[in-house]
Formats: C-alpha cells, structure tokens, sequence
C-alpha cells in the first residue's frame, strides 16, 4: 500500500466572500481603527518622498482629512496625501490581501499587514481611491462598491466572484496632463446614508463623522492617530529628539483645513527623558513631563492642547496603542499616573501592535516588554508619592513663615480670627520641622518619602530657612515639642511596642496621650472661627463622650 | 498642440488672478468659481485661500472638484449643483460665506441666455448688491469668455437699459468679435459698479489668440487699507488697456479699446 502524489491546485474559487469580512472584522475596533489605518497608510506615502524636492514644490508633509456633506444627506469623508503616490500596479496592491511590500522596501512604515482596503471596508457605501505619481500624465482609480460587494457576499459566493465583478471593484485610468507635477493619493469614503446592514454586515461606519459640524471626530483622531507636537510648544526640542530616535517624522494632520497639533500646557515645565530598556538594548524611549508645583490629577485643557489627556500614551511611530495607561494594573496607580502627560515611544521591531491597534501583539516580546513598561509606570508612581510629600512640606514650611512675619508684624494689627488661622499656620510649620527632623531616625515609608523629598535642595534650604525665621520669633520654643503644647502625639509605632498596660494604666495613658492630640486640634478649631467660649465648650463635649467611651470599653 | 497652448493661456489667467489675490494682502480668501474637474483655479489660488463654493451644472464635475481639492487645507468647502447665474441669482444672497474672490469660468460667452436680464444680469446685480453690503474690503472679480457664444445680438439685447456715454454707444457699434465682447462686458460692469458706488481697476485683461478672453477686475466700495492698487471711478473701465497673446510673439501685446 504507497500512497501516490496528486497534484491538486486551488484558486480564488475555493476561497469564500466571507473572509472579507472576516479580515475587516478583526481590525475594526470603532472609527478610530478605520481612521488610523487610513492616516497611516498617508503618513507611509511620503516616506519615499525627498524633502528638499517637496518644499521645492511649495508643499509639506501633511495630511489633510477633510468632509463634505451634500444637498442629498449623502456623506464623503476625504484622507488626502502629497506622497509618493500610486501607479496603476500598485493602486492594485491595494484589493491584494497580505501581500504588501511596504516592510521590506520601506525602512520604518507604520503599515505592514497589506491588507490594502480590506481594512476599511465597512467605513462607507464606497470607497475610491485616486492617486498619482510625480510627472505621471495619468492619474488611477480605485472604486470598491461596498454595498454591492456585501449584496454579493454570502455562503456561496466565492473570492473570486467579489474580486473579478466590475460593478463590485473597478480600475481605471485618465490622461491627466494638466497636473502632471502633481503627486499623492486622495481617498474618499461616502456614506450614502446612516449606518445600515446589508446581508448581516455592517456599512456606512463613518457617516456620523462625514458631517463638518460634528465634533468627535477630532478626539478621536487626537487618540488613534500619529500628531505631532508643535514647533511652538514647550517641550518641543525634547520630544522631536524622541521622534527622531523613534524614526518618527513630524507630519502634519488637519481636519477641515484646521491643522491639529498637540500642545503641552505651559506649566508642565518638568520635562523628562527615560530609556526603557529590554536585555541590554532600548526597547523605547519614554519622555514624561509634570507640573513642578502641583501635585494631582492634570486637568488639561483639550480643545487648546490635544494632548489627549492626562497619563502615559503608548506609540509606535507616534501612532498611539490602545488607551493611556495600557497595562498599569498591578504596577502603578492610575491617578497618580494621571499627574504626568508622557509618550512611551516603542523602538523594539518585534514589538508590534495588534490587528486593531488598540493593544500589542501577543507573544514573549510583548510579555517582556510590558514587564519593563510596568516597571517604567512603578517609577513614575513612585516620584508622584514624593512629589507630593515634597510639596506639602514645601507648603506648610512657606505658609508658616508667611504667618509668623503677619503674627510679627506689628504695624497691622490681625483681628482675632486672623490670628488663630496664622497660629494654626505656625504650628503647622513647627511640626513639618519637627517631623523632618525625626525622619532621619524613624524607618518607616512616610519618613523615607521625607527623606526623598528632602534630596531636592530647596526644601532643605527652605527648612532651614523656616527654622531660623520660627525660632527667631520664638515659635520653635512656644509651639515645639520641648514646649508639650503643639508637638504630635507620641509615635504611634512608638507606642505600639511598649507593653500592654493593665486596664486602668491604659485608660490614664489614653487620656493623658488624647490630652495631648486633643491640643493639637485647638488652633484648628481657632482657624475655623469658633471664638473661646465655643472651643471650651466643644472640649467639654469631647471629653464626655472620650470619657463614656472607656466607661464602655 | 493648440489645445496645450490654450492650457497655458488658462493657466497665465490662474496665475494673474492669484496675483489680483495678492494685492488685497488677504490670505484667508474666500473663493466662488466654477472649477472643472481638477479644479486648478483652487489649487492655483490655494496659498490665499480659505474657504471655497464651488458651483458647476454637472454633479458629476463637483463630485471630481471634491476629490480634487482634499490635498488643500481649507476650511469650509461648499458646492451647488446648479447654473452659477441662478446660483449667483437666488443662492448667493442667503450665502454666509462673502466671495473675495469670484470667477466666472465660461467656455462659451459671457452673455449667453436669450432672457440676460432674467439671468446674467440678475445675477451679476445679485452678486455686486452683496458685495456693496461689505464697505472698504476690495474683491477680485474675474470672467473668462470664449466669442464661440449666441452673436453679438444677445450683448446689444443685454446693453439695450443702459445709460451709455457717446464713446461707448460708438463702440458697441464698432467693436467686433472678442474686442466687442470685452466693450460690452466692461459697459455692463461699468453701470453696476456705479449704481454701488464701487471704485475698480482693471487688473489685466488677456486676449488668447481672438478666441479666449480673462478679465480681472479689483473693485472696493470705500477705501481697503490692505489693497494696494489704486481704484478709480467706473467710468474710466472702458479705458483700461487689454493685452492681446498673439502666436509667435515673445510678449502680449497692450492695446485700448477705444482705438
């Protein structure tokens, strides 16, 4: 018994329709995976393209998306480019499936799938595409009928019965003489009406979008598409040398003649530049930047700035991935994420995004790569945790000053209530003192965040400045803790390793050390306006009810 | 061969209306035309432009300007499907948008209809009642001909509720083909831009071989302190130069009307 070879072939016949949708299915994840896939597609064009010949020309790297809506409700969402072009062959490449050419013989193309307009497919009613080469005299057509394609599409109907019917996909070419100089691609998605659904799959995705005076399509192109920071923001220098080791080149993108540009708000000034690395090589590049003087969420502004909110944008190409944030669980906080506007700029080539561009590929590279990502958000966290100790101290040290030199001064005399808010100010300042000076000794988290904070020089400079100015005045020695009246309660941690003592001991510590806190709460309740006679007798309620509560203990 | 030079000839004329453009020292114009299919008037115009409205008969020529023009950043991009009189006639008033510059692109004649009044002429009054409405801003006003239209009849016909001076009624007499186009033409222009109080200046005005003629005019109720051409009265249209591009000649030739 041999089995016997037997040459069997297959062609597009044995392929069926439904793989279309299948292909479009995958990558459509919302608008925004349609659009991306498109600008893309654009920003590839003009990689070819010679600079210096196309500034010659009076042009510039940029995309325009732009949309019309007619007399008729018919809608047409344009994407055009100045690029390279296409020639009649490769405006064919297009209807071709997984054969694009653009990885090998394009260094740093944001597109590498070659699945052409399949990936679009559902956008509109119909898709063409015009395009032409420098010099050419003709220019090329595409059109794909995307209502009669999905007509045709079903369980019998084969690839080749979509592929090779005209009315479905049809080339053409005309003489163009005219604009011979001319150069790019122009392609035009219309929505012949609503969103709708032909034989099951679904159509005209974009017609929302193609009416000029609907909104969301910005954000949405400021979160799935590669825009580039302007030249006029601060920041810039650092983050272009970013594109530039990412082998990112700014190109502009507008919508309705309207150019988009991210900004970074002039507070953020604290502006950082990180290598993420993966086994000895850069596996991105990260930059982040903060407001030095504010600690918490950022609250940007994104009708001015477009940075598509606060938080850390995975890019690969400046092509962002997914949401901000993509895979902080477990690593970071997301709101203290939320106090940095960065970009992790993925350089690693086996690090790719998925089908719809809203995560990474699975795989090891992946895995790997979001082990060090995670790393990169920890660190971040971590500097946000001391920032903010590092502010609040800088505060209650400034503030107290401030209202020692007010309690000082005597050419204005403060009313009653001023004073008891500048008294609360001091102590403040005292205890921030105190608590500096005790965090040398102590091991705990909240003394090594002092610690941390205390390596920026001003804070040290500014503690030493507060402790020459309060004891000056004689605040150290009113309200420290040598005086027992504004110092803090005996460390809890303190506290907790002395022995237990017997019941009525333990009441008399209590009440001695509640004595002590209650005492550090009076210039608060002077602060918040409540006269003598008032705080005495919010006293003695306190003391009642601390009494009744270890009758009942 | 003939049908590139008469390209070139369009494209001199593109080129001259972008530099009527220039003088207005504007570059967020807004442009009203019948662009063709590649819409080379827009894109020649497109480093002062803003907005567009786009007006051809055929909605199959507006659905090519489309795609044409999506390279070009523009803000708000209009287009009519409709006769650009009737457009300039019943659609322009209600327009949002104010042309600074309008092209009426013909390949036939400039005064074609058999009722002018009704139409171009309506249409032209349409147009120039809305511009009156915008004092000390100048426009740029361009109109492209071709003598190939319904003869001299249908201009006499158009002229016939004009008030003309001596010089000019002698001229429509006299003048023939393209030349009696252009008299007619500026006579018309000439009593709608007074009854606005318009001051104008021809920018140029090309002849193509007795076949095809642009004349560009820039015209200003009040003083534009951005314009840098000097505007006078509308009576003096008539006597503006034209310039005739004969072959085989190395530069155009300046001629006058009134000769």
């Amino acid at each position: 018994m041999t089995f016997k070879k037997k040459a069997v072939t297959f062609d597009l016949n044995d392929i069926g329709s439904q793989v279309i949708d299948q292909i479009s299915s995958d990558i459509y994840a919302g608008p925004g995976s349609i659009l991306r896939e498109i600008i893309k597609n654009a920003y590839d064009a003009y990689l070819p393209v010679d600079a210096d010949e196309l500034e010659e020309e009076g042009l510039t790297r940029e995309i325009q998306v732009s949309r019309i809506r007619d007399e008729d409700d018919t809608g047409h969402l344009f994407i055009a480019d100045n690029g390279i072009g296409q020639s009649f062959e490769e405006l064919r490449a297009n209807v071709q499936i997984s054969i694009s050419k653009k990885p090998s013989e394009l260094d740093d193309a944001t597109g590498f799938r070659g699945l052409g307009s399949w990936a679009i497919l559902g956008a509109g009613s119909k898709i063409t595409i015009t395009s032409k080469t420098k010099n050419a005299t003709t220019r090329s057509r595409l059109e794909i009928n995307v209502r009669k394609i999905y007509d045709k599409m079903g369980g019998e109907t084969t690839l080749d019965d979509i592929l090779n019917d005209p009315d479905c996909i049809s080339f053409s070419t005309e003489e163009y003489k005219e604009g011979a100089s001319e150069h790019g691609t122009t392609l035009e998605i219309e929505c012949d009406g609503p969103i709708d659904t032909v034989n099951g799959f679904e159509l005209n995705r974009l017609y929302e979008f193609t009416d000029p005076n609907e909104e969301k399509l910005k954000g949405i192109l400021v979160a799935t598409c590669p825009i580039p920071y302007s030249s006029e923001g601060g920041g810039y220098k650092q983050i272009h040398e970013v594109y530039n080791r990412s082998r990112y080149i700014p190109t502009q993108l507008s919508l309705d003649g309207v150019q988009l540009e991210r900004r970074l708000p002039p507070e953020l000034t604290d502006f950082h530049i990180h290598d993420i690395m993966l086994a000895g090589n850069v596996a991105a590049i990260a930059w982040y930047v903060e407001d030095p003087k504010e600690s918490g969420v950022l609250s940007i502004d994104e009708g001015k700035y477009l940075a598509g909110g606060p938080g850390i944008q995975l890019m690969r190409l400046n092509v962002p991935i997914g949401p901000k944030n993509i895979s902080h669980d477990g690593a970071a906080r997301e709101n203290l994420l939320n106090w940095y506007v960065g970009e992790v700029h993925i350089v690693m080539s086996d690090v790719l995004p998925n089908a719809s561009g809203q995560d990474l590929r699975m795989g090891l590279s992946r895995d790997l790569f979001i082990e060090q990502l995670r790393s990169f958000y920890k660190m971040l966290d971590q500097r946000a945790d001391t920032k903010s100790v590092r502010i609040s101290l800088e505060k209650h040290l400034k503030k107290g000053i401030e209202a020692a030199a007010k309690l000082e001064d005597k050419t204005k005399a403060l009313s009653e209530r001023e004073q008891q808010g500048a008294r609360s100010l001091v102590l403040k300042a005292v205890q921030t003192i105190e608590e500096i000076a005790g965090s040398a000794k102590v091991k705990t988290t909240g003394a090594q965040k002092i610690r941390d904070a205390l390596t920026d020089p001003t804070i040290k400079t500014l503690r030493d400045n507060a402790k020459k100015k309060l004891k000056a005045g004689g605040w150290l020695d009113k309200f420290g803790k040598s005086a027992g009246g504004g110092a803090k309660p005996a460390k809890k941690t303190t506290a907790a390793k002395k022995p237990e003592p017997t019941s009525s001991k333990k009441a008399g510590a209590k009440a001695a050390s509640f004595q002590a806190r209650v005492a550090t709460y009076i210039p608060r309740m002077e602060s918040l306006g409540l006269t003598s006679p008032q705080i005495k007798g919010v006293l003695a309620i306190i003391e009642e009810l601390f009494n009744s509560d270890l009758s009942v203990s | 061969m003939a049908l590139h030079q008469e390209s070139d000839a369009k494209q001199a004329s593109r080129e001259l209306i972008l530099e009527a453009c220039l003088s207005l020292h504007r570059n967020n114009l807004t442009y009203l035309g019948m662009p063709a299919e590649a819409a080379l008037d827009i894109k020649t115009l497109r480093s002062v432009l803003q907005n567009v409205i786009c007006i051809a008969g055929s909605a199959a020529t507006l659905a090519e300007a489309k795609r044409s023009i999506a390279g070009l950043r523009l803000l708000q991009k209009k287009f009519r499907a409709i006769d650009i009189w009737e457009y300039l006639r019943d659609g322009y008033p209600a327009e949002p948008l104010l042309a600074d510059i309008a092209f009426l692109d013909f390949y036939g004649g400039g005064i074609m209809k058999e009722d002018p009044f009704a139409t171009e002429i309506a249409g032209l009054r349409s147009y120039f009642a809305k511009q009156a409405r915008f004092p000390n801003r100048a426009f740029v006003f361009a109109w492209t001909f071709m003598p190939h239209d319904k003869g001299k009849g249908v201009y006499v016909s158009a002229l016939e509720k004009q008030k003309m001076s001596e010089l000019e009624s002698s001229l429509v007499k006299s003048a023939t083909g393209v030349r009696f186009r252009a008299v007619a033409l500026r006579i018309l222009l000439r009593q709608i831009l007074e009854e606005h109080g318009f001051k104008a200046k021809v920018f140029h005005q090309l002849l193509y071989k007795q076949v095809m003629s642009t004349m560009i005019l820039v015209f200003c109720k009040g003083v534009d302190s951005l314009c840098t051409l000097k505007l006078l009265e509308p009576e003096s249209l008539i006597f503006e130069p034209y310039y005739a591009y004969e072959a085989g000649r190395a530069i155009p030739q300046q001629m006058s009307l009134v000769e």
